[in-house]
This record gives C-alpha cells, sequence and structure tokens, in this order.
C-alpha cells in the first residue's frame, strides 16, 4: 500500500514551512461517520476525504443505489459501478453495518434521512442535543421534516419545485423549461452540507445541521430570487445564446463549441479586432451589449465564418493572449487531456473494484493537499 | 448487500490508516448563540457574486465580514436589475440620485450579512490602512484576477509579514496558478471550462450555457468550505496558509462523473434534456392547470419561477422580511442552514456605500477619531459613488 505522502510523477509534496515534514492533510484527524447513500450526503462525504477526513461509509441495506445509477441512456456495462459512485466515494472506508465503531468516536455523522426515520434512535437530535456525542448532519431533498428524504431521481422534482428553472430554456410559449445537467440540486447541497460540518463544530452544543437540496438549489440562483421577488417580474426564458452578452451562448466553431465572454467592454474592443473587422466596435449597430442583443441574428451573420474556420483552442488562445475571456467547451475527454487541470492536479487516480479510473481528486489547492505543483502557501 | 471495505481509493492514499485518536470536543449542553462562526472576522475584497456569495453565506453563519468597496472602479452589481424597475415612480424618483447605487436588488441580496467601508487601497496609505486591518482579522477573501493583489503590495507573503496566520482565499475564474490562471472569466465562460455546456440541454444540440451564474454559487460554495478548511487547519497547526481557488476546479467537481465516464469507457455522457437518466418516464410536460410539471415516474410537481416559490406556504421557511434605507423591506430568501431546528435569519441587511468605514477603523483598526477624520479628508476613505446622471446604463 503506498502511503499518504508519494506525489505523483513530476508532483513534489510540499513540505511545513522548511521543516521538511510533509504538511498534513487539513482535516486531518476529522472522523465522520457516512450514513448517506446517493449523491448529496457522499458528496459532503467526499469533499470532506479529499480534505483529509477520516470518512466511515456504512452503505444501506441492498447497497449504495449510486452504484447501478446510469448517468445518461446508456446502460451500466454487467457487474461495472456507476461513474457517480466511484467519484462520490473515494477516499472512504466502507464498513458493513455490523462493523461500524460507534457513534461517539465520531466527531460528524451524516445522514441522509427525515425526522421520522431517527426519531427515538440513536440519531434523534433530541438524543444528541447535551450529549457528547458526534454533529448531526442531515442532507435530504426537501429539508429534515418533510415526509420522504428523496431518491436520486428527484433531482427534476426538487428543481421543478425550489422556483430555479422556470427561466430556463428556449423562449417561446411551447418551450418548456429546461432542467440544469447531472445532478445540480444534490451536488450543491453536498457542498452546502460540507460548509456545515465545518461550521457546526465550531460552536460546543451545536447538536444538528440541516441541509435540504431545494434550499441550496434556491440560495445557488439566488439572483433569480433577487430579481422576481425585489422586483416583481417575471423573466421569459432567454434561450441557448444569452442576450445579457452577445457574442455568448454556445457558438459552434471548427471542431465543437466556445463560449465567448461580452460582458465588458474590453471583450467586445477585443473581438472586433480578433474578428478583423475593428470597425464593429465603433459601429452603432453593435456598440453595446444592449444594441447586440436587439441583432443576435445580424451579428451571427457576420462572425460566423471566423468561429467555424477555427478550433476551440485557437479561439481560447486569444484568451491567454489578450483581455478577452472566452471559453472552450470542455467534455470530460477534454478535460483529462485539458493542460490547465494538469498542471493544478485536479484530476487524479482512483483505485475502484473496476480498476483504475481518473476523476476529480480536490476542490481546490491549500497545504497538505496533496501534491499540489503550485500556489499552495 | 454491499461488499464491507469495497472501497474506492484514491490512488498514492492510505486509507487504511486507522481511525485517528479522539480529538478534542467542547462539551454539551445547549448553545446560546446558533451562529457558530461567531468570532471570525474576514476581510472581503470582491466583486459581482461568486466572491459576495461566501461573506453572505459565512456572515449568516455569524462571521464578522468586513466588505471593502473603492469609488473606482466601483462594484458594478449596484447597477444590476434595480429594484422597482417595474415601478416607473420607484425608479423616477431614484434614478436622478446616488440612492439609485443603493437600490439594486441583486448587490442587496448578495451582500447581506455585512459591514462596509470605502476604502481605496490603491495607493501607498490606502495599502497601509488595509494592512492595519489585516492585522486583526483570520481571513482575506479576493475574487480579483490574479494579478490584482501582488500589484497591490497585497500578497500572500505581505499579509503574512502583518498577521502570521493570516488565511487568504483568492478565487479568480481559473485559480492563482496553471497556466490560464491569468485569464478573466465569467460564469458561462465556467460553465464551458467546467463540464456544465457539454452536458446541457437537449440530445440534439451540441452544447449549451445558461444566463443563470449557476458557477458562481458554486464557486462560492466550495470556496466557503475553502475558508472553514484553512481555518480549521490553522487552528490544529498554527498556521495560516493561501488557498488557491478555482471556479473551475469546482465545477469539476460538480460534473465528475463526465470524467470517469471518459477515461473509463470512452465516451462522452449524453444530454438528457429534461429526463431523469434510469426514469423511463420522466421530463417536463404540460400541467392540467396551465402552466408546466415535472414528472418522475407518477410523482409530479408544478414548475414554479422564485414568485411561484414564494407563494408556496410549505416554502415559507424559506423566505423572509428584510427591511434596508432607501429600499425598505424586501423579501430575502433565507441561507441554506438550519441549526438545532432554527433557520439561520439575515442578521444584517447588505450595506451602504461607506456606512461602516469609521465604525470599523475604530474597532478593527483601532484608529481614533482624528485619524479617521484625516483619512477621510484626504479621500482614502469614503467619498462619492458616481452621479447616475452622468453614466451610461
Amino acid at each position: 500500500m503506498s502511503t499518504d505522502d508519494t506525489p505523483p510523477p513530476g508532483a513534489a509534496a510540499r513540505t511545513d514551512h522548511g521543516t521538511g515534514r510533509p504538511d498534513p492533510a487539513p482535516l486531518a484527524g476529522l472522523r465522520v461517520l457516512e450514513l448517506a447513500a446517493g449523491i448529496a450526503g457522499p458528496y459532503a462525504g467526499r469533499l470532506l476525504a479529499m480534505l483529509g477526513a477520516t470518512v466511515v461509509k456504512v452503505e444501506p441495506a441492498g447497497g449504495d443505489p449510486a452504484r447501478r445509477q446510469p448517468v445518461d441512456d446508456v446502460p451500466l456495462a454487467a457487474g461495472s459501478t456507476s461513474p457517480l459512485y466511484l467519484h462520490l466515494n473515494a477516499g472512504k472506508r466502507n464498513v458493513a453495518a455490523a462493523d461500524r465503531p460507534p457513534l461517539d468516536a465520531f466527531d460528524v455523522v451524516l445522514v441522509d434521512r427525515v425526522r421520522r426515520q431517527v426519531a427515538g434512535t440513536e440519531l434523534d437530535p433530541e438524543r444528541l442535543r447535551g450529549a457528547d456525542g458526534p454533529l448531526l448532519v442531515t442532507v435530504t431533498a426537501w429539508g429534515f421534516d418533510a415526509d420522504e428524504p428523496g431518491t436520486i431521481a428527484d433531482e427534476l422534482l426538487v428543481q421543478a419545485r425550489s422556483g430555479c428553472i422556470a427561466a430556463t430554456g428556449n423562449a417561446g410559449p411551447d418551450e418548456p423549461p429546461l432542467r440544469l445537467p447531472g445532478w445540480q440540486a444534490q451536488y450543491q447541497a453536498g457542498a452546502t452540507a460540507a460548509v456545515g460540518v465545518l461550521a457546526g463544530l465550531r460552536l460546543p452544543g451545536v447538536a444538528h445541521v440541516d441541509v435540504s437540496w431545494l434550499a441550496a438549489m434556491q440560495v445557488g440562483m439566488e439572483l433569480e430570487f433577487a430579481d422576481r421577488l425585489f422586483a416583481g417580474r417575471s423573466r421569459p426564458p432567454a434561450g441557448p445564446f444569452p442576450p445579457a452578452g452577445f457574442p455568448g451562448g454556445a457558438l459552434p466553431c471548427r471542431d465543437g463549441f466556445v463560449c465567448p465572454g461580452s460582458f465588458r467592454d474590453v471583450d467586445w474592443e477585443m473581438q472586433s479586432i480578433f474578428y478583423g473587422m475593428p470597425e464593429l466596435y465603433a459601429d452603432e449597430r453593435f456598440a453595446t451589449r444592449a444594441a447586440r442583443a436587439q441583432r443576435v441574428e445580424e451579428l451571427w451573420s457576420i462572425i460566423e465564418p471566423w468561429y467555424r474556420e477555427r478550433t476551440k483552442r485557437e479561439i481560447f488562445q486569444y484568451c491567454l493572449d489578450s483581455p478577452w475571456t472566452v471559453g472552450m467547451v470542455l467534455t470530460g475527454a477534454d478535460a483529462l487531456q485539458d493542460e490547465h487541470l494538469a498542471a493544478r492536479a485536479t484530476i487524479g487516480l482512483l483505485d475502484t473494484p473496476d480498476g483504475t479510473v481518473r476523476a476529480p481528486v480536490r476542490p481546490f489547492l491549500l497545504p497538505g493537499c496533496r501534491w499540489p505543483t503550485s500556489g499552495c502557501g | 448487500m454491499p461488499v464491507a471495505d469495497q472501497r474506492v481509493r484514491v490512488t498514492g492514499e492510505d486509507g487504511g490508516a486507522a481511525m485517528p485518536e479522539e480529538r478534542p470536543r467542547a462539551g454539551g449542553g445547549r448553545a446560546v448563540d446558533r451562529r457558530p462562526l461567531a468570532g471570525l472576522r474576514m476581510l472581503e475584497l470582491t466583486v459581482a457574486w461568486a466572491g459576495p456569495f461566501v461573506g453572505n453565506l459565512l456572515g449568516a453563519l455569524g462571521m464578522d465580514v468586513l466588505r471593502i468597496e473603492t469609488v473606482r472602479p466601483f462594484e458594478g452589481y449596484r447597477l444590476l436589475r434595480l429594484h422597482g424597475d417595474s415601478d416607473p415612480d420607484f425608479v423616477a424618483a431614484l434614478s436622478d440620485s446616488r440612492d439609485w447605487l443603493e437600490a439594486s436588488n441583486l448587490f442587496c441580496s448578495v451582500n447581506r450579512n455585512k459591514r462596509g467601508l470605502a476604502l481605496d487601497v490603491g495607493g501607498a496609505a490606502g495599502r497601509e490602512v488595509f494592512l492595519d486591518l489585516v492585522r486583526n482579522v483570520d481571513v482575506v477573501l479576493c475574487n480579483f484576477t490574479e494579478r490584482v493583489m501582488p500589484n497591490l503590495g497585497l500578497s500572500y507573503e505581505e499579509l503574512r509579514a502583518v498577521n502570521d496566520d493570516i488565511v487568504l482565499l483568492r478565487m479568480p475564474a481559473f485559480g492563482t496558478s496553471g497556466p490560464y490562471a491569468h485569464c478573466a472569466g465569467y460564469a458561462l465562460v465556467v460553465e464551458a471550462m467546467g463540464g456544465f455546456a457539454a452536458r446541457w440541454g437537449y440530445p440534439e444540440e451540441g452544447a449549451r450555457v445558461s444566463d443563470t451564474y449557476w458557477p458562481d454559487s458554486v464557486a462560492g460554495t466550495h470556496a466557503a468550505l475553502g475558508v472553514l478548511t484553512a481555518l480549521e487547519r490553522r487552528d490544529r497547526t498554527g498556521q495560516g496558509c493561501e488557498v488557491d481557488f478555482s471556479h473551475m476546479d469546482a465545477m469539476w467537481c460538480q460534473m465528475a462523473e463526465s470524467i470517469v465516464v471518459a477515461d473509463r469507457d470512452g465516451r462522452d455522457i449524453g444530454r438528457m434534456g429534461n429526463r431523469e437518466p434510469g426514469v423511463d418516464e420522466s421530463g417536463i410536460e404540460r400541467a392540467p392547470g396551465g402552466g408546466w410539471q415535472a414528472r418522475v415516474g407518477g410523482r409530479t410537481e408544478p414548475v414554479v419561477d422564485a414568485l411561484g416559490a414564494w407563494r408556496n406556504p410549505e416554502l415559507a421557511h424559506r423566505f423572509e422580511t428584510v427591511r434596508r434605507a432607501v429600499v425598505g423591506e424586501v423579501v430575502e430568501l433565507r441561507t441554506p442552514f438550519v441549526i438545532d431546528g432554527a433557520p439561520t435569519t439575515t442578521r444584517r441587511p447588505a450595506p451602504l456605500f461607506d456606512e461602516h468605514s469609521d465604525e470599523v477603523l475604530r474597532e478593527v483598526a483601532g484608529y481614533d477619531p482624528t485619524r479617521i477624520e484625516a483619512l477621510r479628508a484626504s479621500k482614502i476613505i469614503g467619498g462619492e459613488l458616481p452621479d447616475p446622471k452622468t453614466m451610461k446604463r
């Protein structure tokens, strides 16, 4: 078994302010019991594990349903584990329920159950309050007092009820709203719960922190709420080309798509130069964001050939070389080849029951996170 | 049944080590204040949303967040989607006044739970004031591009020289290290670079970005985790540190299955439109009473907008009324935490420009009134926001 301190090829482990000793992982010593399955609770556990916490996972009877969760219309191969499970549960100890240490061996217990499911048990917050036991952090779809904790497939229902997706999708009365991709409500709740863990531990006597997917999703769309609750107005869906900053949206190029940024004046100034049409910058038809929003089709007809002739990497090079900001639409395969993610060692290797796979291994860089290549104080 | 210890290890990591020893832990008993971050203080030098999101979240949890603004450049969010845009009388009453810049619905929402200072950190005198504040805070948070803080003479090393256990978290779009670190980025750029755009939309599409600014909140949440992680580490080791935060990294953490599928199965994940993977009957359809509803198997939920969510009595606990100067009472979304049964409420409304400069300099930097007055006279602190009549809107 290799050790905590083994760096990957080409990356040196940071040491502890010149002492020569490797920095300990930032959350080393934090003991987390994960009694959660699916996405949200396990993502909270995964983030804490990435940062060095010891996370002990106990799966429900029948196993964590994330093991068999398809990610699209392609069925999982027989005997293979879902990529969701592999990512979400890396770096944890997995024990059978009968073998898990007692509750008081942990600082935190992550739970995906609602009140009625834990009432009267050792996980009842009323029992934990006043006891010298772990901090209870619950993560469920609708909140601790709901009837049901939610399943992975409730993602769409939560996005619908939250108030967050009404303004997405294509413009037009017959166009439905459009669900955000993947499992954003559950992931966001997991990240929020991880914040709740580290916050809750700081105040003696806090027994229970509750986070719902719905609340996390709402806060993640805070601007929508600010706009509508303050101004009392509804904004129609913008469609695939958000008019707030055209040229914008996912624009087709030679080998995929790019997303130009066009919010600042300098963005438009740079683009007009790169397009070889500096006169566009002074052209009143396109001089402001508001003006360009009125002429999306007209402007696109002018600049489309420029995009069609270039690869996304060629276009992104302008971002690297100038103040303009533009993004390449990266797929998972692109991420595996991306030089920036490689330089930051964002993606690492996981040893899984299905063999070795690559996935993100940390959310940010700080001393003690494994194998930083640079940027850690 | 799951196989015991059938775990997924990170290569090179010894996940089989024994359980750590017991951590020191405070005794039981009811907390008298459910603001667990009370006693911690953060200087926030941020613009737009992702950075302010961090202070809003941590401030609600009790952290004393000191938000620094400048006159030039001033915070652009003060101009966005103003409260009362749909009310011509409100607009007419404010549009010729500097109160216009205090009435932005977005600014007021994302900057709650903070005190506000107007401080010009661009010169030597302002830098000195900033460093005097740094001496008495736990965290400095910044979401400018990578070069800004070093150019201001406010690198981690320079902050550490006055406060050796300071935590600095900088969060440019692509972080502070790596070949893209110098590039600016917006949320839609992060949607593209973070794996979101490639999977959003209908199967027949190639890619799509949103105007929800979703990656800002993803980054803000993970950056809040970064702040608390660094503080946890500081408490244990006595050492501060700099956190190098990239929005792109955080977005990929929430789209990570794309990377696993690409690596293991050699393919990209398909766009699903509104369907739930693995559920035969799912999507968004016309609701019997009008509007849209989401369906997953035999269950349905109406698709509501923010106003619809607010009107749902079952979600009343998610909202609160906050009173703020200029705009009066407004309904705000609560932060997502419920602590020991009580939702975390807004501690204070967003600060007016320059509202707390004197108070904070007195309390945190230890300045006396004479010194504060001199700083104000020399425009190091305070100042006036631009006259709206002169601005292009």
